[in-house]
């Protein structure tokens, strides 16, 4: 096997197959939707065209089979059916395992024979219509199917021969190569769409297709709609459309009334060729991620460099002004290469979502629940790491959504909520940041319950339950080991969720929070930096030792005064204003063991969105790097570094992880306090 | 000469004016305690290095806010300079031994304000801090007093714990050797022995001190010459002196 | 100068240096605040960022500045000190010197040494105006770097009107800026003036 042909074939296969797969979901709710019908059936033979020029045989098999299926489909020989499409998708898992074996530079195995048959059943007309929990999709088109004539068929026939002679001989010669096969792709992407449809007139009517020909959906009126949307999604253009009208003549109806819907049509413009392959190149080209990442990383240390160049030109004593312009215009040329490597690493979230439809749509049938996913920001660009890591966790929180959080119909019935359920993910962008929120209307998190079920599993003690806040109480759900469920269900409820996915946003120097409101519904939310690539920090000095701070988590410095702190129950908080009140976490007690004198020494506060932080200086702040660190033992509540930089002044410095700090401290005091009370 | 803080809480506040430049009159330290806007300052110095004491005083407090002085003897380290300090502010109280009041006007300022301290002590409320004036008589001067801040744990000592240092010491004993607390303490107390011997004329004086001493919760024990004794150094150097025979001159 | 004026010019030294050593670090920190704001709103507050990276930058100089000015203070100080000591031998000599005229003696080795101390405190009081100039010329310096922080502040004034749409606080946070130079500006203008003051009474002296 060609390595390099077959990594082509896998990165356009994968992109193929999530394309057609969110597509059939989306027909799904749109049965009658001839033009992601045709989408999907040519990412099927698109599959099988390349899987045969690798020689993958059972691939090529598997393929041809679900090819069949959806030809028939989309020809409406037979109906769009719930059967159907579970069949299509689960087909579709089997591609997706068999271009993991390819990856892994196997040949894949023979697809499992019991869907195989299923696929070839159904592909023959042999399907348990109407029977048991199938339905046919798409009720109005059926209702109005009762009204209208039998479709007919021959006028689409028709009008697909006057389209084949009247596209330019180039078109032509195209159509009668549609035998061949395994040209490349691109041109092969044309081919089949042209022959695909000019195939459908000679398509053999078995009897069984006959048998059903009465429930196939489709009217009359619709021929021009369906024409138009598959001719939309070859080209964008509406070209080939007008040829084909010119071609059918003025005598049928459907004319008028597509060139009433685009006027455009009218006028006689040459046949243009379908962008193709080479076209596309034009602006976008491929590049392998392992390229990519190394140019991150020599701009990463670049960034350094300025700085440190920066640092020594600003420490001269003698101001030499060529030097601090050059310096100057360093600064701003590589902030510009900066920002145009990040936005090289950004992927848009649709990435990162477009596997929930499926997700859900799986879990909220198999667990009988009746959910509506709604998505928002899929637009919203983030660091490519961020997409990557978050695929799993984000799948992780859905399914525990719909297992814990949403509620069986009736449940919700009887609660007055309406029996569909509503699972809301959406990316927001926050400045430098991006929020990622999964929400749902379901019943809430009950603090209590999960406080008994902590204490069941032995999670927490007694005496520590008894000092729960409860947004602590909340978090238990994020502790290692902690599950509610008592029978681990196939969803989620192996009590190894959570914990991983506080993990992973913490990796992906994200924030991760939980919200709930009993009988109301649950919002997870993560925030992540925009980008990994570049981390600013702020410098701060603890006595001696020098230590950074991810700027994206700092709200502000303050000025500490002595009574604005105040001990509540065993913790110190700090009053920001008015009502507001915050952790505050001395980083002398912590790091030195010995606090910070407020009024004996110097002391500045820093505000993060989690409490505030007392150091001794604040020394100012960098675009830096991160580089990872591996010397430093973590226990269970996490390191407290998030790695570490190297400085202007060319020092290497770790850079805190202030929700880590907070939570250690926290923990600290409450120590401290539980002690002193068992003292008393 | 530098200012370093010896302790500060607050408004509460104590420096050491140290390592000075002139070089042909015997090092000494200078010390200033603060509290709510009003100073004290202790043992202010010699007239020949008054130009550089009150420079760096004021860096760090203004000289309206002295209120007081305290003057541990008669020696001319200690007290030559009233007449400049006194022309400076002529409201500044001087605390001195009622035994050597006579001798001290001696260095001019006959109009200064001087206070006359018992023998047996007293104590001086400034801000709203109290410091006890502690009676060492004989050590060396057979008229003498130390003063104690019991809030801060200063314990300013006089010629106790007095060494002859090399211009540029350190403000502490304990910060050298790495840090090493022992360490810094035997090398430092070398350069301490022969003052204390020679210096000091009564071992009888001295145990009577070191009792009354070692009851008082010290953690900065501050001399006017040298460094400061501070953490455990503090009972290291009375156990030194204890052990310590002085007034050597006679009973060689 | 007069013990009077001489205490009172200690005073204000301490209050400015004070004063400096306060606010700066105020400057200081609504600059690093205002270079948090903009760094977590991404790009949208670029403009913003070159005025807070400028403010940041001035404030860094005003320092410097500061520091310098602190630095020529203490000798100015010392070397009053020094004449104060020296004119208080001068009255001595002094008055032995008429106590020896009232008994009709003279004595040419104390004259001498009279005149040597005077000669002394003559050139003392001569380094100390050289000082007090250099006192000023920081002061001066001082001065201008304020009304560079008052014009980058005005700056940041416009681009937070400007960028009123992005939610920040930056009108706010261009106040305090404002504020906490404006401290620094009153306090080193009112001691330019004593000081120009003082330097009128020595030339007129001189």
């Amino acid at each position: 096997m060609d390595e390099e042909i077959l990594q082509d074939y896998l990165t356009e296969a994968r992109e193929l197959l999530e394309k057609a797969q969110e597509d059939t979901l989306r027909l799904e709710n749109d049965p009658g939707d001839d033009g992601i019908l045709a989408s999907v059936f040519r990412a099927f033979h698109t599959l099988k065209g390349g899987a045969g020029f690798l020689e993958a045989d059972n691939l090529v098999e598997w393929t041809h089979h679900l090819e069949d299926l959806l030809d028939k489909l989309r020809s409406h020989v037979l109906p769009v059916t719930r059967i159907m499409i579970d069949t299509i998708l689960n087909g579709m898992d089997v591609i997706h395992v068999m271009l993991e074996e390819l990856a892994q530079g196997n040949h894949p195995a023979h697809g499992p024979e019991e869907l195989s048959r299923r696929i070839r059943e159904l592909a023959a007309g042999h399907f348990p219509a109407l029977e048991s929990d199938d339905s046919l999709l798409g009720a109005g088109i059926e209702e109005n199917g009762q009204d209208s004539p039998a479709h007919p068929t021959s006028t689409f026939v028709v009008q697909l021969q006057a389209f084949s002679s009247g596209v330019s001989s180039e078109s032509e010669k195209l159509a009668s190569s549609n035998e061949s096969d395994g040209g490349p792709d691109g041109w092969e992407l044309k081919l089949d769409e042209k022959t695909g449809n000019h195939s459908r007139g000679d398509l053999p009517f078995s009897s069984t297709y006959r048998g059903t020909e009465s429930r196939i959906p489709g009217k009359q009126h619709d021929h021009d709609q369906v024409l138009e949307q598959f001719f939309h999604s070859i080209s964008p253009e509406p070209v080939p459309l007008a040829v084909m009208t010119q071609g059918t003549g003025s005598s049928t109806p459907e004319k008028t009334r597509s060139t009433a819907k685009s006027p455009s049509l009218d006028s006689a413009l040459p046949p243009r060729r379908p962008p193709s392959v080479s076209d596309m190149s034009e602006t976008t080209i491929r590049v392998d991620s392992g390229r990519l990442d190394s140019v991150i990383n020599q701009v990463g240390e670049l960034v350094l460099l300025r700085n440190r160049l920066a640092s020594a030109v600003g420490s001269l004593v003698q101001v030499n002004e060529d030097l601090s312009r050059i310096s100057r215009e360093m600064d701003l040329t590589v902030n510009d290469i900066q920002n145009t490597v990040m936005h090289l690493r950004m992927q848009p979230c649709k990435r990162l979502f477009q596997q929930l439809p499926r997700a859900v749509r799986d879990a909220s049938r198999q667990l009988g629940k009746e959910v509506r996913l709604d998505i928002a920001g899929e637009e919203v660009e983030i660091d490519k790491t961020v997409v990557d890591a978050l695929s799993s966790p984000i799948t992780h929180l859905v399914r525990n959504s719909l297992d814990h959080g949403i509620e069986k119909p009736e449940e919700r019935q009887s609660a007055g909520k309406p029996r569909e359920a509503c699972i809301r993910i959406a990316a927001v962008h926050l400045g430098d940041k991006v929020r990622i929120e999964v929400s749902d209307n379901g019943r809430g998190i009950d603090r209590r319950f999960l406080v008994q079920k902590a204490l069941a599993k032995g999670v927490i003690t007694g005496e520590e339950a008894a000092c729960l806040s409860e947004q602590e109480a909340l978090e238990l759900i994020f502790r290692p080991g902690f599950s509610t469920k008592d029978k681990a269900t196939d969803l989620s409820g192996r009590g190894v969720g959570m914990d991983v996915v506080k993990d992973t946003a913490r990796k992906l120097r994200g924030h991760l929070d939980v919200q709930t409101r009993l009988g109301e519904g649950t919002t997870i939310s993560m925030e992540f930096p925009l980008s990994m690539a570049v981390l600013p920090v702020l410098y701060l000095r603890l006595r001696r030792d020098i230590y950074a701070l991810p700027i994206s988590a700092i709200e502000s410095l303050i000025d500490i005064q002595k009574g604005l702190i105040h001990h509540l129950d065993g913790r110190t908080v700090y009053q920001i204003s008015g009502s507001r009140v915050t952790p505050i976490v001395d980083l002398g007690n912590l790091f030195h063991d010995r606090p910070l004198r407020l009024e004996g020494e110097p002391v500045e506060g820093i505000l993060t969105d989690r409490g505030l932080f007392m150091a001794s200086e604040v020394l100012g702040n960098e675009d830096s790097v991160v580089k990872p660190i591996d010397f430093l033992p973590e226990d269970k509540m996490g390191s407290w570094y998030q790695g570490a930089t190297i400085s202007g002044k060319g020092d290497v410095v770790l850079i805190l992880d202030p929700g880590t700090l907070i939570s250690r401290a926290i923990e600290q005091m409450k120590m401290v306090h539980s002690r002193q009370q068992g003292i008393a | 000469m530098k200012v370093a803080p010896v302790f500060e809480q607050g408004s509460h506040r104590w420096w050491m004016i140290y390592d000075q430049d002139e070089r042909r009159v015997i090092d000494s330290n200078v010390y200033i305690m603060e509290s709510n806007g009003q100073a004290i300052i202790l043992d202010p110095g010699g007239f020949e290095i008054f130009p550089y004491v009150f420079t760096a005083m004021v860096e760090v407090v203004p000289i309206a806010a002295v209120k007081a002085a305290f003057v541990s003897h008669q020696d001319p380290d200690i007290a030559s300079s009233l007449p400049l300090w006194n022309a400076c502010n002529d409201q500044i109280q001087w605390h001195v031994p009622s035994l050597w009041e006579g001798f001290i006007r001696h260095y001019g300022a006959l109009e200064a304000v001087l206070c006359g301290i018992p023998d047996d002590g007293g104590e001086l409320f400034i801000g709203d801090r109290k410091l006890e004036f502690i009676p060492a008589h004989y050590l060396h001067a057979s008229a003498n007093f130390h003063v104690y801040d019991a809030e801060a744990k200063v314990f300013f000592s006089g010629d106790v714990g007095a060494a002859i240092l090399q211009p540029g010491h350190d403000a502490w004993v304990n910060r050298r050797m790495g840090g090493d607390e022992a360490k810094s303490f035997d090398d430092h107390i070398q350069k301490a022995r022969y003052f204390h011997q020679r210096w000091m004329p009564s071992n009888e004086a001295k145990r009577d001190w070191i009792n009354r001493v070692s009851k008082l919760d010290i953690q900065y024990l501050c001399p006017q010459h040298g460094a400061i004794y501070s953490g455990t150094n503090v009972q290291r150097f009375l156990d030194w002196f204890d052990g310590l025979n002085v007034g050597t001159a006679i009973s060689r | 100068m007069n013990i009077q004026d001489l205490m009172e010019l200690v005073d204000d030294s301490h209050l400015v240096l004070r004063t400096l050593e306060k606010s700066l670090r105020e400057i200081d920190r609504r600059a690093l605040n205002a270079m948090v704001l903009v760094k977590r709103h991404g790009s949208a507050l670029a403009g913003y960022g070159v005025v807070a990276q400028a403010f940041r930058e001035r404030a860094t100089f005003l320092t410097k500045s500061g520091l310098l000015l602190h630095e020529c203070i203490a000798p100015l100080i010392q070397a009053h000190m020094h004449i104060m000591q020296n004119r208080r031998y001068l009255v001595i000599f002094q008055t032995m010197i008429e106590e020896l005229d009232r008994k009709g003696k003279t004595s040419p080795a104390l004259e001498n040494t009279r005149m040597n101390l005077a000669g002394r405190i003559a050139i003392e009081e001569g380094c100390a105006l050289v000082i007090l100039k250099k006192v000023i010329h920081a002061a001066g310096r001082m001065q201008e770097s304020i009304a560079e922080q008052e014009y980058i502040v005005t700056n940041g004034r416009i681009e937070a009107a400007l960028s009123i749409d992005s939610g920040a606080p930056l009108v706010s946070v261009s106040r305090e800026m404002g504020q906490a130079v404006s401290t620094v500006a009153q306090s080193i203008r009112s001691y330019s003036k004593q000081l120009e003051r003082i330097l009128h009474e020595s030339g007129a002296r001189f």
